[in-house]
């Protein structure tokens, strides 16, 4: 293989020509990055007709045409790699292959894992105790949901804790009838605390004969009528 | 878009003012690994996130971040009300204050105004997900630090509060690299950025 060659073939793209890709195991890449790292090869292959000293001299000698490039190439490369140049990030750590070195590796949360109430969650500042890891296991334990606006407060954080739970589990039908029966109990809540205390959104607001969204106090100011 | 809903996220109902505290806990409004700097991330980089639960996921946690901004500022203030000269001087607040009097300015605890040079939206899935999680443990160790400073405990349950938040943030963006990893070639992860090369696919 000329030195020049060595060179321009992608060294990211190297160990899958002519090879079949695979994830961990048996499990078969989707076709869309097989597309892809075509297509990006196609792509370095027309940069390779631009690039390396011989191929320079090349173009100024004769017309270097594209199926020119190409022959070359396959001319040059071995259908299959060298077994040795597969073993890169998978099977290479102590964790299952879907582990591999080079790359950080987070548990997912299990599906059912252990819940808070609503309550609970808005005190600890989290609805699993699985993830309630405090410092110097200092826990928070004050209960700040006892009170008519800690009540929506505590309810709408439990729909923020599902949400992101569900953003990344998102067909867990658990976590997801929870979610629905959260909604309900909030909105219900928040119906009944803006109509004695006032809009907690703009929706709730204008109901008499002035506009008392503006009304005091505004939520970083500290009264004792909550 | 964003709607304003009239209430924190966790209650903030601090009986005495302090402003010694108030001139550190400043850092988590406009520091470099406050809560500004969070939310700006998210929200910047999850226009480039190729997959619909990362879309979800920087949205939503990026949101939840301008609520924690509302805290920190709702403690600021309440530590900083009705403040004397007097205890202006003898708590070193009267830098901040000869430029800001009580009003809430986004800087860190060292002075330093709130800048976009405190984050980074690269355009790379699996770096900007990474820094996140790293934003998330900047973000915890600064709030150990400051629970390690106050004694009050009407400041530090709030604090404690948003402390255990980046915990579970952390444990999303961790998911959410796994969301991405796995449909990736676990030989190379790094043989294509997703959020840029996967237009070459369609």
């Amino acid at each position: 293989m000329p030195a020049h060659f060595q060179n321009v073939v992608p060294l990211y793209a190297a160990p899958y020509i002519g090879t079949k890709l695979y994830g961990c195991g048996e499990k078969a890449v989707d076709m869309e990055f097989e597309n892809i790292l075509s297509q990006l090869l196609k792509q370095d292959e027309n940069r390779m007709n631009m690039r390396g000293e011989e191929m320079k001299e090349n173009v100024q000698k004769e017309e270097h045409t594209h199926e020119n490039a190409q022959e070359k190439m396959t001319e040059k490369m071995p259908d299959k790699m060298p077994e040795k140049q597969y073993t890169r990030g998978a099977e290479m750590g102590d964790l299952p292959c879907e582990a591999p070195i080079g790359m950080t590796y987070t548990p997912w949360q299990r599906k059912g894992s252990p819940r808070y109430t609503a309550g609970e969650a808005l005190d600890r500042g989290t609805l699993w105790p699985g993830l309630e890891l405090p410092w110097k296991n200092n826990f928070n334990v004050r209960s700040v949901a006892n009170t008519p606006l800690g009540e929506v407060q505590a309810l709408d954080f439990a729909l923020v804790e599902l949400a992101l739970y569900l953003d990344t589990h998102p067909d867990d039908t658990e976590a997801l009838r929870l979610f629905r029966q959260y909604v309900k109990a909030y909105q219900d809540k928040k119906a009944a605390y803006a109509k004695k205390y006032g809009p907690l959104e703009k929706t709730q607001a204008g109901e008499g004969d002035r506009w008392n969204w503006i009304d005091n106090p505004w939520p970083w100011e500290y009264t004792d009528r909550r | 878009m964003f709607e304003y809903e009239k209430k924190l996220q966790y209650p903030v109902k601090i009986k005495r003012t302090n402003p010694a505290l108030a001139k550190f806990i400043i850092t988590q409004y406009g520091g470099p690994d406050g809560e500004l700097a969070a939310s700006i991330r998210y929200l910047s980089q999850r226009y480039a996130m190729p997959y619909p639960e990362l879309k979800g996921l920087l949205t939503d946690i990026g949101v939840e971040e301008l609520g924690h901004f509302e805290m920190i500022g709702a403690i600021v203030h309440q530590l900083t009300r009705d403040m004397s000269i007097e205890e202006i001087k003898k708590n070193g607040f009267d830098t901040y204050f000869v430029d800001h009097t009580a009003g809430i300015y986004p800087q860190a605890a060292s002075g330093t105004p709130w800048t976009a040079a405190f984050i980074q939206s690269k355009g790379d899935t699996i770096t900007d997900l990474v820094e996140d999680m790293a934003a998330e443990q900047k973000a915890r160790t600064t709030y150990d630090n400051i629970l390690r400073m106050v004694d009050d405990p009407d400041v530090a349950d709030p604090i404690k509060f948003l402390r255990e938040r980046e915990v579970v943030h952390f444990q999303r963006f961790g998911e959410a690299l796994r969301l991405v990893t796995e449909r990736l070639d676990s030989r190379n992860f790094y043989a294509i950025n997703p959020s840029f090369d996967r237009a070459l696919g369609k």
